[in-house]
């Protein structure tokens, strides 16, 4: 059969046989919109957005499904066809968490929030990770209208974080089956399909068990089909879209050598791909999962470090370190150990069997994955009996009793470790993509690795390193001399298979589990470390009594806390910490009660500390609580018969709470509005029915009380009253400030919540600019006057460690709590 | 071409033994209708009875299937030697006695009990069943054998002309077994209606070494049992419809896909399938080449199973969830065979045409619509059962001659017909011959043949939504119109049934309904809303009493009735107080009772107890 023709919107095109309606527009360049189509799938059918009219053909069929014939005529854009698209996108929307799209603000709030804001659970595009690459809101993008008025529903129970590296969250699933289509094109026995039916339908294993104890590999390819956001990746999905091509490299975690690709972002390694969606290309959830978290890992080791006279570890840098090296094997000759590693690039290897030779040492090489002290037992023996002088151990491959038997030692190594404080010599390592080097392949033959990445601090390639010692011993840097085969694997090897059995548990003699977490849901083996740090847990801290989800991402914590309900004021805060390590995050007072001894408060999920308090139960300790900070509202600006308008967004309809009790016992009329994106956002009404005189629901797609902000409440209503008092996100207040009536004397407040360490005005994080004034929050707020707040330096300051707060984002935190 | 040759003369000894033997026979109808009557308790009264009177070696006492008068079950028949059979219905335990005592040991019919007689005229005064108001207006060929063999006996169904149709069509050439269907004009009875000779053209065309027939037998609409009825009252001719279709097509393998909720049916299956390969009927090469095999599939109760792609999803042991056509099962269906795929009544009209020749079949019914069709009669109708008419028959007639009218007297106010996918027709409907085009024509469907009456008391919104309710937890969840549309439609269905609708929700409906029937992948999303649609097409006036009005015209909207007693006719009975199940209705002994409306939930149960009429509802 050869190509034919076919007219698609009186264009007449050319098809090959085999194509689809949809793929033969596709190439003469016709958009048709479609979302569960794939090219690398097979045709599927279920978003029904591709609908075209065929002539002769009955109906509107689907352009993914319909086979491209000679002589067919396709019409794809009538306007019976847009009013069916338009329809059955709001039918999908109506299952989506899509609010944003009824907001009236929408566009004003994306130019200002560039990137989503880093929530614990997406509850709308605004607080989803995915929503630079959605494919859903590229289709709904002017493209889509509420006509019908279909509520949104969304479903606490439908977020799931019990499973390793993935987390899920079926209120933004709409069933196209791209994650179970590209689970069976790879697996062929899938892991994941839909399982239930009608509303209860969704993506699980069989049984809906956990994946974790089911087939799944955890290769990834599910989240990276995934055009919803509904699958992400727990620990890289804050990065978003990548800022340049994917570059290839070689995984040097384990023998197999797979390549991959890798997803870069601001010069950093934010994911792994496979190359292809074939099953020879899969990843395994080391490659897919540990290898961009080992990067980017907090225990990086980035200073490299030399023991001085008086026995401290001193900041030294290239060379400086180089000859150190030099010196250390010059001095020790014929009595140094070099302990190196089989998985270390050939270049390395190569150079340190020149060290061997040039300096007289003795080499032991073992295999990448090797546990801690398995020398083999004649070198043991030896150094156990100190025949060695200096140690040169790169990777953490040697405990500190055995290296303590030598007189000097050197660590090459790309993490910390706790033996690297006795080092004499410490070298940051770069690894993994870092890192441009030849690896061996199944049969022997070698493979290029390149890097993908620039080295930060000190760290550099072993190998460059070892050279410019050998270049001081007089070698030159080919090394001609020391070429060596590499080994084939011993026959009957067989390629690891992606069982978890089967997966390197080890890489330069550290843990992975201490990399990434998650690894411990898949029964990985836990570091000596890590067990210590676990069972050092303090135990002590403020007893939290009650707990409760409000809302997606809102936790309301009822703690026990006697000294601070005693003292507490409207307005005040307080500094939490769930762990002893935890960072310190301010949040508002949202209740006290000084007889009973207990203060509440309403944390919103928006990062690793927030979403760590948020995963603890009731009967759980904060290790910090500290407060009441801040300075209260006051109360006497308010006078009895006055009125008081209070607008909280997010947490602030927590916040206000206490504010307008304590005005309303003082006689003054008090009016509450409150805004949330959507009616499943909303909390805390009949609380606040109680303490105001009128209670305003304000929500941004209009599907509870009306449609709107707290903004166009003040723009409207804002007149009427003598105060108004505004607490919610920067955004928010920002607009509310906007909105503010011209009235002589009217009290204009807000409650900011910047980014904050001690609590008491002695670090300055917390500065604001208010009237042009630099504040403190802590302890000239947290109320200032809402109309001189420079909300957009308070944005910027906020932002400025938004990296480090994504790669702080929590890994597996033990199962999120939701409800 | 006569395989059975040797067969048939013995199976014909037995039926003669059974029909017209020297015992009393007696027979009780023991489908899975029949013993939720009591069918089982019955036989066990019997055999006891028989010893008691010491007869046990004059009476000659078998199962039945049903015979279709399911408002008169259980229905035991009785038929001395030499005399007409006699059928008895609504029999307890108690009447045992008295019907052997009488018309087994001593040979007089009890006429108060009786229903029929199997007889030309009247015999004892009892009315033939030929002409009982149920059975006259019937032409029963799909249901020819049901409640009138044993279904157990290979030699029943062979003895009464089974598999002579097989033996035809395995003297024709393939392609003129096709042609023969063509002309009998019969359509596809699972609801679509599609000429089933056209289709097995398709199959038959397509090349392959392997091909399959598959029996679609997972009957599931609310209220329809005719699949049922006729697997486990005349498994065979559905076995033999298959053999014939397996033999037009080419193909040497068939699967039965039934639902695992007919215990009853897969095991009379597994029997006549067991007998059919001991006949050499199956799993063995006849002459001509022809070798076929049967297996069993029990599905586990999805709804969607009945769509054939996703029915044969669920035989490969995948999730069943339909797939875009094309490739359509004939070029590419079960294991990525060609496949062809019948409903069960279809297979079992195939085996009669096939014996009695397309001319006669084809005789009945209307112009495009040709034959015979089972209908099943459930709901607030005064003869509920199994009726099998030729197509074309009158609305009216189905209802009210056959089914009696609606029971307890109240007036009819509506029939749903083909399940959740089809629609509702009114009193005006009556003159409507009932056929393919005519019941499309009036927004409904005959689908598989379900019939669900209601009346006065049935509200019109209720109903939808129960359907939609039904079709919003089988919908599949693939396809986004119908995974989101059933929910919504629901939503609003209930929203208005709570007294909380605006008029706007109407239009909605109409919106989410056109997108439904528009862009759903599959029949089952398709036609989700046609039991809205047609109830917002003949009835929009209770749409709108509730909405305007707040009020259930029906009475039947328990958000929108309220109770309260009536003082002039409470006789203080207390039976409402012991009905209710909040303690809302009190009151003492022969003192006038009350209401409390706090507690009343608005169940009805006090409604539905008092005797005197004095509860009242409003």
């Amino acid at each position: 059969m050869s190509a034919f023709k076919l007219t698609i919107d009186g264009q007449v095109v050319e098809a090959e046989p085999g194509m689809t309606v949809l793929q033969a527009a596709q190439r003469a360049g016709i958009f048709i919109p479609s979302l569960c189509d794939h090219k690398e799938l097979s045709p599927y059918g279920a978003c029904r957005l591709c609908v075209v009219e065929i002539d002769k053909v009955r109906g509107t069929p689907t352009s993914c499904t319909t086979p491209a014939a000679e002589g067919m005529v396709v019409r794809t854009n009538t306007e019976q066809l847009q009013t069916q698209r338009r329809r059955t996108l709001e039918l999908m929307m109506s299952g989506h968490p899509s609010p944003c799209f009824s907001c009236d603000s929408r566009a004003d709030c994306e130019v200002e929030r560039k990137t989503p804001t880093r929530s614990g659970v997406a509850t709308r595009c605004g607080t989803c990770s995915n929503r630079p690459l959605c494919g859903l809101r590229g289709i709904a993008m002017g493209n889509f209208e509420r006509e019908m008025d279909l509520p949104i529903s969304y479903d606490l129970s439908k977020i799931e974080t019990n499973d390793p590296f993935i987390d899920k969250n079926h209120n933004l699933c709409v069933l196209c089956g791209r994650c179970f289509r590209v689970c069976q094109k790879i697996h062929n026995k899938p892991a994941i399909n839909i399982v239930n039916r009608g509303k209860r339908a969704k993506i699980a294993v069989e049984f809906e068990k956990q994946w974790s104890a089911e087939e799944c590999k955890f290769c990834g390819a599910c989240i990276d089909e995934c055009p919803t956001g509904c699958l992400t990746d727990r620990w890289g999905k804050w990065f978003g879209a990548p800022d340049s091509e994917d570059k290839e490299t070689v995984c040097p975690l384990c023998k197999k050598h797979c390549r991959l690709k890798l997803k870069i972002k601001d010069g950093k390694v934010v994911g792994t791909k496979a190359l292809s969606l074939s099953s020879d290309d899969v990843l395994c959830a080391v490659g897919k999962f540990v290898f961009p978290q080992i990067l980017n890992s907090a225990g990086r080791l980035t200073i490299g470090r030399i023991m001085s006279e008086r026995g401290e570890q001193i900041p030294a840098h290239g060379e400086a370190l180089a000859d150190r090296l030099f010196e250390l094997l010059e001095e020790n000759r014929g009595k140094s150990l070099i302990v190196g590693t089989s998985g270390s690039y050939y270049e390395t290897r190569k150079a340190l069997r020149a060290m061997e030779k040039v300096f007289g040492a003795k080499l032991v090489e073992l295999p990448s994955d090797a546990a801690q002290d398995s020398l083999p037992s004649d070198v043991l023996a030896d150094v156990e009996a100190g025949k060695y002088d200096f140690i040169f151990c790169v990777g953490n491959y040697l405990s500190a009793p055995l290296l303590k038997k030598a007189k000097k030692i050197a660590v090459a190594d790309f993490a910390k470790s706790e033996v690297q404080e006795l080092a004499d010599l410490l070298f940051p390592m770069a690894v993994l993509a870092e890192n441009a080097g030849t690896l061996a392949a199944c049969d022997g033959s070698k493979i290029a690795a390149e890097a993908a990445v620039a080295n930060v601090g000190d760290r550099r390639p072993l190998s460059g390193y070892l050279a410019d010692v050998l270049k001081k011993a007089g070698l030159n840097s080919n090394l001609r001399d020391f070429d060596f085969e590499l080994e084939a694997l011993p026959a009957g090897f067989k390629s690891p298979t992606l069982d978890r059995a089967d997966l390197p548990k080890m890489y330069l003699g550290h843990y992975l589990s201490d990399f990434a977490p998650d690894l411990l849901l898949l029964g990985f083996p836990k570091s000596p470390e890590a067990e210590r740090r676990a069972a050092a847990k303090a135990e002590s801290g403020f007893e939290i009594l009650e707990k409760r989800v409000l809302a997606p991402n809102f936790h309301e914590l009822k703690v026990a806390a006697p000294d601070m309900a005693k003292h507490a004021k409207p307005g005040q805060f307080a500094i939490i910490m769930a762990n002893a390590d935890s960072e310190r995050s301010p949040f508002t007072l949202a209740d006290w009660n000084a007889e009973e001894g207990w203060v509440k408060f309403v944390i919103e999920e928006l990062g690793r500390s927030s979403a760590e308090i948020g995963a603890l139960k009731a009967g759980d300790k904060l290790a910090v609580v500290s407060g009441p900070l801040g300075t209260p509202l006051d109360l006497n600006r308010f006078k009895a018969g006055s009125s008081v308008l209070l607008a909280g967004g997010c947490y602030g309809i927590g916040a206000i709470y206490p504010l307008a009790r304590e005005l309303k016992a003082r006689g003054v009329k008090v009016v509450c509005a409150i805004e949330a994106s959507s009616a499943y956002m909303l909390y805390n009404r009949e609380a606040l029915a109680g303490v105001s005189d009128e209670l305003a629901v304000l929500t941004r797609d209009g599907s509870a009380g009306k449609k709107g902000g707290c903004a166009g409440f003040i723009r409207d209503r804002g007149a009427d009253f003598d105060a108004i008092i505004a607490i919610g996100c920067v955004f928010m207040m920002g607009q509310c400030a906007k909105a503010l009536p011209e009235r002589e004397g009217q009290i204009k407040l807000c409650a900011l919540n910047p980014i904050m360490v001690d609590g008491t005005g002695m670090c300055g994080a917390c500065r604001v600019s208010v009237g042009g004034q630099t504040l403190f929050a802590c302890v000239d707020g947290p109320f200032f006057e809402l109309d001189k707040v420079d909300f957009k330096e308070l944005s910027a300051r906020r932002n400025a460690y938004k990296l480090i707060e994504i790669e702080a984002m929590p890994r597996h935190i033990g199962g999120r709590c939701h409800s | 071409m006569e395989i059975l040759k040797d067969l048939r003369e013995s199976a014909k000894s037995v039926w003669r033994e059974f029909s017209d033997g020297s015992k009393t026979r007696i027979l009780v109808g023991a489908a899975t209708c029949g013993r939720a009557a009591g069918a089982s308790a019955l036989m066990d009264e019997i055999k006891k009875e028989c010893e008691n009177l010491g007869i046990s070696d004059k009476v000659d006492l078998h199962e039945t299937a049903c015979i279709g008068l399911c408002y008169a079950e259980p229905l035991v028949e009785i038929k001395s030697p030499g005399a007409p059979s006699v059928l008895y219905s609504k029999v307890s335990p108690k009447d045992i006695p008295v019907l052997m005592s009488e018309h087994v040991a001593g040979g007089r019919p009890v006429v108060s009990k009786a229903e029929a007689a199997m007889s030309d005229e009247p015999y004892e005064g009892i009315t033939p069943f030929k002409e009982h108001p149920m059975i006259k207006l019937q032409h029963r060929i799909v249901l020819r054998n049901c409640g009138v063999i044993d279904p157990s006996s290979f030699e029943h169904y062979v003895a009464r002309g089974g598999y002579e149709g097989f033996e035809r069509a395995l003297s024709m050439k393939p392609e003129d077994v096709i042609e023969e269907v063509k002309a009998s004009g019969l359509r596809g009875r699972g609801g679509a209606g599609f000429s089933t000779g056209m289709k097995w053209g398709f199959a038959r065309a397509s090349q392959s070494k392997d091909k399959y027939i598959i029996c679609n037998a997972d009957e599931g609409d609310p209220g329809a049992f005719m699949d049922r009825s006729v697997l486990e009252g005349d498994p065979h001719s559905v076995i033999e419809g298959m053999m014939i279709a397996a033999y037009a097509i080419g193909a040497n393998r068939g699967y039965i896909y039934v639902r695992s909720e007919y215990p009853l049916a897969i095991e009379r299956l597994k029997l006549a399938i067991e007998q059919a390969e001991r006949a050499g009927l199956l799993k063995r090469e006849l002459p001509g080449g022809f070798n076929f095999e049967i297996k069993i599939k029990k599905g586990s109760g999805a709804f969607v199973c009945g769509e054939e792609t996703s029915l044969m999803a669920s035989i490969e042991g995948v999730r069943a969830m339909p797939r875009p056509k094309p490739p359509f099962p004939a070029v590419s269906g079960l294991f990525k065979k060609p496949t062809n795929i019948n409903n069960v009544e279809t297979l079992a009209a195939v085996s009669s045409i096939m014996r009695d020749g397309a001319a006669s079949y084809a005789a009945l019914g209307s112009e495009k619509s040709k034959g015979t069709k089972t209908f099943s009669l459930a709901g607030k109708i005064e003869r509920t059962g199994l009726i099998e008419v030729p197509l074309g028959t009158r609305l009216g007639d189905i209802i009210e001659k056959i089914g009696g009218g609606c029971s307890d007297g109240k007036a009819f106010k509506a029939v749903q017909t083909g399940g959740p996918s089809g629609g509702c027709l009114t009193k005006e409907h009556f003159d409507l011959p009932v056929d393919y085009e005519n019941l499309g024509a009036a927004g409904s469907i005959i689908g598989s043949g379900g019939m669900v009456v209601m009346n006065e008391d049935s509200c019109m919104v209720e109903v939808a939504k129960y359907f939609v309710n039904f079709t919003e937890s089988e919908s599949c969840g693939k396809c986004v119109p119908c995974r989101m549309g059933t929910q919504h439609c629901h939503r609003l269905l209930e929203k208005i049934t709570s007294g909380e609708g605006e008029m706007e929700d109407i239009e909605r409906l109409k919106k989410i309904a056109f997108t439904m029937k528009q862009s759903s992948l599959c029949g089952l999303g398709q036609t989700a809303p046609n039991p809205i649609l047609t109830t917002l097409r003949y009835f929009e006036d209770e749409y709108v009493a509730h909405i305007k009005d707040k009020k259930c015209p029906a009475k039947a909207c328990s958000k929108m009735v309220h109770f309260s007693v009536d003082a002039e006719k409470c006789r203080g009975c207390t039976m409402c107080a012991r009905a209710c199940p909040t303690g809302a209705a009190s009151g003492s002994p022969k003192k006038v009772h009350s209401i409390d409306g706090e507690k009343c939930i608005s169940c009805g149960a006090c409604y539905q107890a008092c005797r005197f009429g004095a509860i009242i509802r409003a």
